[in-house]
Formats: structure tokens, C-alpha cells, sequence
């Protein structure tokens, strides 16, 4: 087990270094030039000298092999760029977003894996009854309408006929603690439940599957045989085997967690990691695109990483060498 | 004494399509420490009328008429939490296919402590030691190894050793076994075979041995009920039906002379019993198995025999037993 970490490891290296330079070379080929987006406005006659120093600042001046190497290079200490949008550095400028799409992800997971898992496990019980044809439906729809059209019938629903929540946007600055974190929680009420609905509508059918599976296998028939109350037949024999097949999704559910969801996050003006690259890639933000998408490799692989190990912990079967 | 009675039972199937009547009127009983062999075709009904004792029915499935008695009891009336205290305690189960009747996530001690700790109170100490006792008693060279085990790293003989050891935990009075060697090698089966009737022999166990192999009923039982489209059509000591009685059920002898014999000649054609069990939604008139009996008459194909008593503990559903070795 530990050969095989330090393995998976290591081979994660050469992984991270390729795809890091597709993701340069994919960049650089965007059309626009962060440089001029960068000093738009001011006095025509100093613009071809802004332009340059902006090109400069941003290391832009010198030849795609050095920018790269030199990305690395700072990568390895830390150091992902400056912003050309936020003249500032990428780290500043990806940190408070981070923190808001972890948090908002974070609930996501919580109610879409809890929901489905329960649901998942019911609907395959009670296959073909009300329950299970309600949710099917329900799965069908959430997994064929768009990401924004659930969140803009929420804030039809909810923000605008009734009124109940803030359509969008984050908590207003200079609010007392108390009321900062109602505001914080009443902002994300929305967006929480648009990406659940989303999650929850496939995982649900994932673990119904999963469970209707096990559930017609001999050894189901076998623990029914000793006399195991329906209960214990179900959530311990059954679901411990369907699990497998759950364990992927889940756990490319928490890598998800860090990534953001550009939609969604736009949708609500939530100013987190989905919402921070849409910008940065309008205005071709070069340091803040690349090394955030390399952020979401990296997170990518650890998850997949993640979940291979899972494996063997949940699956018996399942030997790492 | 009688530790098992079923009467008239009838347990069908609800599908679309209409009523299934997997078993059709189905009495049969068993003794105290005897070994019944149920034998018949796929399809006969031999493993429903097993599942409906325990009542492991599929969700369309339900008993329609008829009773079930143990130990005197009527057991088919009890609700579900009922069964389950009867389930693996006083009557357990053992499967077809081992490779696939042991959970893979848990280990072979989990599983038969399970049924110790449920049924007998046990807790996980007391248990594991029972279970490495039983896997003992099962004839398993290493129990301490196997007990700790998955059930992938054993083989099919191996697992159907665990099944036959967890079955039994409990001491069980009576013990189904559904075509138990059907899955494994010969040498295996034969192992398993062996290893049942030294059990048998042990604990005093009744066995309803489920089959398809009139060879294994010969070794086995004590007792033999031939099924056919769901009901019984000859019941009787197994000496009777494989030679004493001058009275067979045509059906049976057509099963004993389609069993390939040593002195059976080379190209030499053996009787089969011309075409297939009939289709369950669309069963003949009359007596069932009419339509492929050489010797039905009108009468076969009109009215439906009885179960007829025709010597001691000897019952055939026929009008016109073949008499052995007769007209053939």
C-alpha cells in the first residue's frame, strides 16, 4: 500500500508536467492580448510605450519558452503570476474566492450526497413505487435543463415573486457579525440548492443502480436465508457492496469541491473560483487562467489518486501493488 | 414424528402476463432427522416449494392457498419478523452457486458470526470461536486462515464448505439444500456429498435435498418426492422408487432410464422422455404430465389424478402406474 502511494505519487509528476505545458501552449494560442486589455483608456500617445511596460510587468516581453520555463520555475516557490486583470498577484487574487467556493461546495456535497445516497438506497428498495417514480422523474429533469435555468427559476421563485431570498451577489460589507452571517447563509441558499439539484439528480440514479444491482445478487438471497431483518440486509450487506461503484463518484464530488462552477457562480455573482476564471479569461488573463487551470488538474488527479486507494478499502478485491 | 408438513400449497408468481403456478398443490412431509431428495426437471417447482417454506419470495410472489407446518406449528401465516427468527436458526439454506452466495465485501468469520450473534445471542468473541469451530466441523484443513478470509481467495468446494458451516451454526432442525453440488467438479461434489451425510449422521438433522440428479437422490435420501409442473407426482422410501415397488409414476421411470448406465452400449440410444416441461401459463388439461406419457389415454388428457396412496408411505398422482420393468 505504501509502495503503491509513493508510486501514484511519483508518476503524478511527469502527469502534472505535460499537461502544464498543453495547458501554456492552449493559453498562449488564445487570440487578444492581456497587455493591451490591461492599459486600455488614457492618453493615446503614451499608449504603444503602456502597452509595452505592461508586456514587461507581465513577462509577456520575452519568448514562450522562457515565460514558460520561468512559470514553472516561480510555480515551484509558490509564485503563480501576476494578474493582469487585478494587477496584483494570481495568489491574492484566488484566495478569497477559494474560500467561497469551497464553502459553497461544501454544503453542495453534503445535501446532494446525503439526499441521493438516502434517496438512491429507497428508490431501489421500493423500486417502481410512488417514491421511486417521483425521484426518477425528478432525476430526468434535473439531469436535462441547464445548470442556469434551474438557478434562474429559483430566483424567479424565491427572490423575485416572493421575496424571501436576495436574488444574488455576496453579503454586503459593514454589517455587524450576527447579521453578516444571516446575510452570508441567506446568499447561499440559491446557488447551494441549484447545484444540488444538479449533483443530486445523477448520483441518485447512480446509487439507485448501483443498489438495484446487489440487491438481485445471490448473497442478498443469503442474508435473507439467516434470518437478517431487511434493515441490516439492505444497509449493511447491500450497501457495502454498492458502494463501490458509488466511491468514484463521490470522491470526483470532492475534487469538485475546489473547482467552482462557472455557471452557477455567474448566474448568483458569487465570487468564487468558477466566477474569478470566467473573468480572467474574458480579459485573456493569461498567469491567472493557466495556473488556475493547473490548480484544477492538480486537484483532478489528487481525487482520482483518491479514490483508487479508496478502492481497496472498500473492495476487498481490490489489492494495490 | 413429522418435522415438516406441507398441504396442498400453492404459490404463484403475479406477473403481466397472469398467474404463474410455480408450486401447484404441492403436500409433501418431512421426518425427524431424515433426508427427503426432491427431484424433478428446471422448472418443476422443487425450489419454490424450498423458498416457500422460509417464504424468501420474490416481491409478486405470495402462497395463495395451502399450509405449511413445522414442529406442528403452522408456519406459513407468520409475518415477516416471524420468519426471520425461523430463518438460519430453526431451518437454514443452502445455495446453488457458492462462488456467488457469500457476500465478497465481508470476510467468511463476519459472515457466520452473524447469524451466532443474531440467532444465539452470541457476542464477537464467543462467535468468531464458534465459527472457526463449525469451519472445523465442515472438515476445512486451516479454519483459523479461512475464518479470517474473503470469499474470493476460496475455491467453489471451499465456499460451499462455508455456506454448509453457516447453515449450520445454529443447529438447525431442518436444512434446505437447493442443488448444492450442482456448481462443482465431480470429485468436489462427491467431497461435499460425503461431508453432508457425516453432518447428518452428527446433528440429526433433517435435509430437504433439492435435485435434479436421481444419482445424488440414491446417495442422499431417505425419502424421494418426484416433482413435475409444480406438483408431486410420486412420493416414497428411495428403495421404493429405485427398486422395490412393483408401481412407478410413468414420469419417474422415464427419468430412471434416461440415466446412462455402465453396461449401456456404445451408440446404443438412451430413453429420454420425449419433449419439454410445458410452458407454466399454458399448462395442459388433465393430468400434466399427459402430454408426454407414452401411455396417456383419453382419460389423462380430460380429468386430473389425485396423489393415490398405493403402498405403504407410496403415493403416485397417476390412473395407470407402469408396473417396472413391464411393457417396455
Amino acid at each position: 500500500m505504501l509502495r503503491y502511494t509513493v508510486k501514484r505519487i511519483l508518476s503524478l509528476i511527469p502527469v502534472v508536467f505535460i499537461i502544464s505545458i498543453m495547458l501554456f501552449g492552449l493559453t498562449k494560442l488564445m487570440p487578444g492580448d492581456p497587455a493591451k486589455l490591461m492599459v486600455q483608456g488614457g492618453r493615446p500617445e503614451t499608449y504603444d510605450a503602456r502597452v509595452e511596460a505592461a508586456r514587461k510587468s507581465l513577462g509577456l516581453d520575452q519568448d514562450v519558452v522562457t515565460q514558460y520555463v520561468k512559470w514553472m520555475g516561480n510555480l515551484a516557490h509558490g509564485d503563480l503570476g501576476v494578474s493582469s486583470t487585478y494587477q496584483t498577484e494570481v495568489k491574492n487574487v484566488v484566495a478569497e474566492p477559494l474560500k467561497n467556493t469551497v464553502f459553497l461546495n461544501f454544503f453542495v456535497l453534503i445535501f446532494s450526497l446525503g439526499i441521493s445516497i438516502l434517496v438512491g438506497i429507497r428508490s431501489a428498495v421500493k423500486k417502481g413505487s410512488f417514491f421511486d417514480q417521483f425521484w426518477q422523474v425528478f432525476s430526468l429533469i434535473g439531469m436535462s435543463v441547464p445548470t442556469f435555468f434551474v438557478g434562474l427559476c429559483l430566483i424567479f421563485i424565491f427572490a423575485f415573486k416572493l421575496g424571501w431570498l436576495p436574488s444574488f451577489g455576496m453579503p454586503e460589507q459593514g454589517l455587524s457579525t450576527g447579521a453578516y452571517i444571516t446575510s452570508w447563509f441567506r446568499h447561499l441558499i440559491l446557488p447551494v440548492t441549484t447545484l444540488t439539484v444538479i449533483q443530486l439528480a445523477g448520483t441518485m440514479r447512480y446509487v439507485r443502480n448501483a443498489m438495484l444491482e446487489v440487491l438481485s445478487q445471490d448473497f442478498i438471497r443469503t442474508a435473507r436465508s439467516k434470518g437478517l431483518s431487511q434493515k441490516v440486509i439492505v444497509y449493511s450487506h447491500a450497501f457495502r457492496n454498492a458502494l463501490i461503484p458509488v466511491v468514484t463518484i463521490v470522491i470526483t464530488q470532492i475534487g469538485m469541491l475546489f473547482s467552482g462552477s462557472m455557471i452557477t457562480e455567474t448566474v448568483f455573482q458569487w465570487n468564487g473560483l468558477g466566477f474569478i476564471l470566467l473573468k480572467g479569461l474574458q480579459k485573456r488573463d493569461l498567469w491567472l487562467v493557466v495556473s488556475m487551470n493547473l490548480f484544477y488538474v492538480v486537484i483532478y488527479l489528487i481525487s482520482n489518486f483518491i479514490a483508487d486507494i479508496t478502492y481497496a478499502l472498500v473492495d476487498p478485491r481490490v489489492k494495490l501493488d | 414424528m413429522k418435522l415438516l408438513e406441507i398441504n396442498n400449497l400453492h404459490t404463484y408468481f403475479d406477473t403481466k402476463k397472469g398467474l404463474i403456478k410455480a408450486v401447484n398443490g404441492v403436500s409433501l412431509s418431512i421426518e425427524e432427522g431424515r433426508t427427503l431428495g426432491v427431484v424433478g426437471e428446471s422448472g418443476s417447482g422443487k425450489s419454490q416449494t424450498a423458498m416457500s417454506i422460509l417464504k424468501l419470495f420474490e416481491n409478486n410472489q405470495k402462497i395463495y392457498e395451502g399450509e405449511i407446518k413445522f414442529e406442528g406449528k403452522v408456519i406459513s401465516e407468520l409475518s415477516e419478523k416471524e420468519m426471520q427468527k425461523i430463518r438460519g436458526n430453526d431451518i437454514s439454506v443452502i445455495f446453488q452457486e457458492p462462488m456467488t452466495s457469500l457476500n465478497p465485501v465481508f470476510t467468511v468469520n463476519r459472515q457466520i458470526s452473524e447469524v451466532l450473534m443474531l440467532h444465539q445471542g452470541l457476542n464477537k468473541k464467543e462467535a468468531e470461536a464458534r465459527s472457526i469451530e463449525m469451519l472445523k466441523q465442515v472438515k476445512i484443513a486451516n479454519p483459523e486462515t479461512v475464518n479470517k478470509s474473503y470469499p474470493f481467495q476460496l475455491s467453489g468446494g471451499m465456499r460451499q464448505r462455508v455456506m454448509i458451516a453457516m447453515a449450520l451454526a445454529c443447529k438447525p432442525k431442518l436444512l434446505i439444500a437447493d442443488e448444492p453440488t450442482t456448481a462443482l467438479d465431480v470429485t468436489i461434489q462427491a467431497q461435499i456429498l460425503k461431508l453432508m451425510n457425516e453432518l447428518k449422521a452428527e446433528t440429526g438433522t433433517a435435509i430437504m435435498f433439492i435435485t435434479h440428479d436421481l444419482g445424488v437422490i440414491n446417495q442422499m435420501a431417505d425419502d424421494v418426492a418426484v416433482m413435475y409442473c409444480g406438483q408431486v407426482v410420486e412420493t416414497a422410501p428411495v428403495d421404493n422408487i429405485f427398486m422395490d415397488s412393483e408401481y412407478i409414476h410413468p414420469y419417474t421411470e422415464g427419468l430412471l432410464t434416461s440415466i446412462p448406465r455402465l453396461n449401456t452400449k456404445r451408440g446404443e440410444k438412451l430413453d429420454v422422455i420425449p419433449g419439454s416441461v410445458p410452458h407454466p401459463l399454458a399448462l395442459p388439461q388433465g393430468c400434466k404430465f399427459a402430454p408426454r406419457c407414452k401411455y396417456a389415454t383419453e382419460k389423462c388428457r380430460n380429468e386430473e389424478p389425485e396423489l393415490k396412496e398405493i403402498g405403504p408411505n407410496h403415493q403416485i398422482r397417476c390412473f395407470f402406474p407402469v408396473k417396472r420393468g413391464g411393457n417396455k
